[in-house]
């Protein structure tokens, strides 16, 4: 198990720590100081984040956070608007199970 | 064949020797990664290509057992044959073939690792007395007209900026009744999503080194053109979104090993390879295995869909 998960499951981030880490990530992505990503910027129309854009800074946040995102091959599919609407997403996704947790893998893949 | 990507523009303006290199050396450093880590991602088989899915839910080791069976079945190895897979990887096309035929198999990497690790796997399975591998770029290989029976490009050929002269060595090499096998990426002829943008940068350079994808008919046309007749051309697009999706699962799953042996590694294999499922999923990147003979096929393609393939 990693030890995102394990810290995610003893002590649960609090909300104001993941939209702080999700608001970093976007900045440095976007190379702007962060008081511009805030939780009503939107991600498409402010921020300028197509699909792709989308898909690297998830990763990011995936491999800073320790959870996984849904497959889903277009992350447009998941209807997320502002920066708010990400952290929530995420905030959810880290209460969720994890992947890379080998109880919850699938006996076929061993 | 004007240049479709920024990669693919800077290859055209080196000379063809420094494009040669530029491949050795850039390709060869994604796959000289820990070959633990290839293991932890890409299944039982080390297959670094689109495995063969009949159903959504098919396990990545199934749909990748299913087309070494297809592959197995169009190479069509018989006695006393030669295989030569260029861009083997760590063997496994090759060592299937060795395992199932009674065929001679040479491989070609650009990777000392992939080698070292091919020629171990040979050893261990008790067939290395028929299986060569050479560490060179295509370019290198002194191939004798008329000498091989068959020849197989699995997720390589796209890391080989100069196809022409590839698919006319090819053609010279090959016996007649000789098999090409082609399983890879291409883009569709009709431009779809931005290609010179950061995601296409992205899955080129930074993550593999160098690639360049045609479309399914120009890469038929200089098949054609060296002489060869296609003889079947199936869509994989499904299946890669499908392993894809596998792949990206075990990244996560061992993300922290990966990490332990390749710090930052895991973000780039991640990042890459969700970029290329969105690509397959919207069809702006397609992926096709193509068959192709020198002279009269042997096969009966009417045949087909080939029973080993519905195992």
């Amino acid at each position: 198990m990693s030890t995102e998960s394990a810290d995610a499951s003893t002590h649960p981030r609090r909300t104001g720590d993941i939209a702080d880490a999700v608001r970093q990530v976007l900045a440095t992505y976007v190379a702007r100081p962060i008081d511009e990503v805030r939780l009503d910027t939107q991600l498409e129309l402010d921020l300028e984040l197509d699909s792709f854009a989308m898909i690297e800074t998830t990763v990011a946040l995936e491999t800073e956070l320790g959870f996984s995102m849904e497959d889903v091959a277009d992350p447009q599919d998941l209807g997320l608007v502002t920066v708010g609407d990400l952290v929530a997403y995420v905030s959810r996704r880290l209460a969720a199970p994890h992947v890379e947790d080998p109880s919850h893998a699938r006996s076929h893949d061993r | 064949m004007p240049a479709r990507t920024i990669a693919e523009r800077d290859a055209l303006a080196r000379p063809a020797e420094a494009q040669r290199e530029h491949e050795r050396r850039l390709v060869a450093d994604h796959y000289e990664h820990n070959p633990e880590i290839f293991a932890m991602v890409l299944g039982r088989e080390l297959l670094y290509s689109t495995g063969a899915f009949l159903h959504d839910d098919d396990d990545l080791d199934t749909a990748q057992d299913r087309k070494l069976a297809r592959v197995a079945a169009k190479l069509d190895i018989r006695e006393s044959e030669t295989l030569l897979d260029v861009g083997c990887g760590w063997g496994s096309i090759l060592l299937h073939t060795a395992q199932h035929t009674s065929g001679r198999v040479w491989g070609v990497t650009l990777s000392a690792r992939q080698r070292e690790v091919a020629l171990a796997r040979a050893e261990a399975c008790g067939v290395s007395d028929r299986v060569r591998i050479d560490l060179a770029h295509i370019d290198d290989l002194t191939l004798a007209p008329e000498s091989v029976d068959a020849v197989v490009f699995s997720g390589s050929i796209v890391h080989m900026h100069n196809r022409e002269s590839v698919y006319e060595r090819v053609a010279c090499a090959l016996r007649p009744g000789g098999r090409l096998l082609v399983s890879d990426c291409f883009f569709p002829q009709q431009v779809r999503g931005n290609r010179e943008g950061r995601a296409t940068e992205y899955i080129f350079v930074t993550a593999l080194g160098y690639c360049r994808l045609l479309s399914l008919s120009e890469e038929l046309g200089l098949m054609e053109r060296a002489g060869l007749d296609v003889l079947h051309v199936e869509d994989l697009t499904r299946s890669y979104v499908l392993t894809v999706n596998r792949w990206i699962d075990n990244v996560r799953r061992h993300r922290d090993r990966i990490d332990a042996l390749a710090p930052g590694f895991a973000q780039i294999l991640q990042t890459y390879m969700t970029i290329g499922r969105l690509s397959f999923h919207r069809r702006s990147a397609l992926e096709y295995m193509i068959l192709a003979v020198k002279g009269h096929p042997r096969v009966q393609v009417g045949a087909w869909p080939i029973p080993s393939s519905l195992a």
